[in-house]
């Protein structure tokens, strides 16, 4: 385990980078069984999404209910953003964290897509629908070689993520004075473009994931990276969910 | 059930399929042999400041 302790991530966790020492550990260095997998990934990655959908709909059908979902709404928001924190800055952590991290922004994401729902009804199920969809592209596209990620890629990623990350925080505080960035929800040309754009670099963010978790697993990394390589995948197909949600209210709110 | 839910719903289905069955292969060698791969080892932080450095 101190071994494992040895690496060590930077920032947000759908764009992990390692530092030298553990990620060049070779499979020789662990048992099989410690060795993180492709297959491994790919079912953990299940199993969070499971997970997140089973306490989404929990929480879909207590606002239908007509329950008061505003405590699983800012709890799981507020819980799940710790949880990603444990996971990114204590990746060892990461087959403990990212379950609940899943189960949490399941109360989330369902409170969010019930109030969606209830405005513009069968958005969700298109959100859902595109979401996996571009999951699906981008890794066919990824492993037949068609996209290339490459060190001015992540840079150009990062950038671009950061800069919303900027944007959408100024917004959060220019909330609490009762103002906002126009564009961000306007429903206009310039709010829809504004959302294709985010929705591109969140889908791209796909990109990157796979591009770790093919390398690392390649690599032989040690096995809780299976989940801490799920949990960015899960992180942004939630953030790409989210942006594709947003995205079609704006759309439907012309009609 | 209607048209929305239909399509959107085999969208689902088949898209998971798709990340559930290929998602467990390795990428082909044209992705995995190339020379300008993201080099993971190194942080992008790290990165930056030599290359601020060397500037």
């Amino acid at each position: 385990m101190a071994r494992h302790r040895a690496l060590q991530m930077f920032g947000r966790s759908g764009n992990p980078a390692f530092r030298s020492k553990a990620f060049t550990q070779r499979s020789s260095d662990f048992s099989t069984s410690e060795v993180m997998t492709l297959s491994g990934t790919v079912n953990k990655t299940g199993f969070y999404l499971l997970l997140c959908f089973m306490t989404a709909a929990w929480t879909w059908n207590q606002l239908y209910s007509g329950a008061d979902v505003g405590i699983y709404l800012w709890g799981g928001l507020g819980g799940g953003l710790i949880a990603a924190l444990v996971t990114i800055f204590k990746p060892t952590l990461a087959p403990y964290s990212a379950p609940i991290y899943a189960l949490l922004e399941g109360f989330m994401i369902g409170g969010i897509s019930a109030i969606f729902e209830s405005m513009y009804p069968g958005i969700v199920i298109q959100a859902v629908g595109l979401t996996f969809g571009t999951l699906a592209t981008l890794l066919m596209a990824y492993k037949t070689g068609l996209i290339k990620p490459t060190e001015n890629f992540r840079l150009m990623l990062f950038a671009a993520t950061g800069g919303i990350a900027l944007l959408y925080l100024v917004n959060f505080i220019m909330m609490f004075f009762g103002s906002s960035i126009g564009f961000i929800h306007s429903n206009g040309l310039f709010g829809i473009l504004f959302s294709l754009g985010v929705v591109a670099i969140a889908a791209l963010n796909l990109v990157l994931d796979f591009d770790f978790i093919e390398e690392a697993s390649e690599h032989g990394a040690p096995k809780y990276l299976e989940a801490y390589g799920a949990f960015s995948l899960l992180v942004t197909l939630i953030w790409l969910y989210l942006e594709i949600l947003r995205l079609l209210a704006k759309l439907q709110s012309r009609n | 059930m209607d048209f929305n839910t239909l399509f959107f719903g085999l969208m689902i289905i088949g898209s998971l399929a798709v990340f559930f069955y290929f998602g467990k292969y390795r990428a082909s060698s044209k992705q995995r042999n190339r020379t300008d791969k993201i080099d993971w080892t190194v942080s992008l932080w790290s990165k930056l400041r030599s290359k601020k450095k060397k500037d």
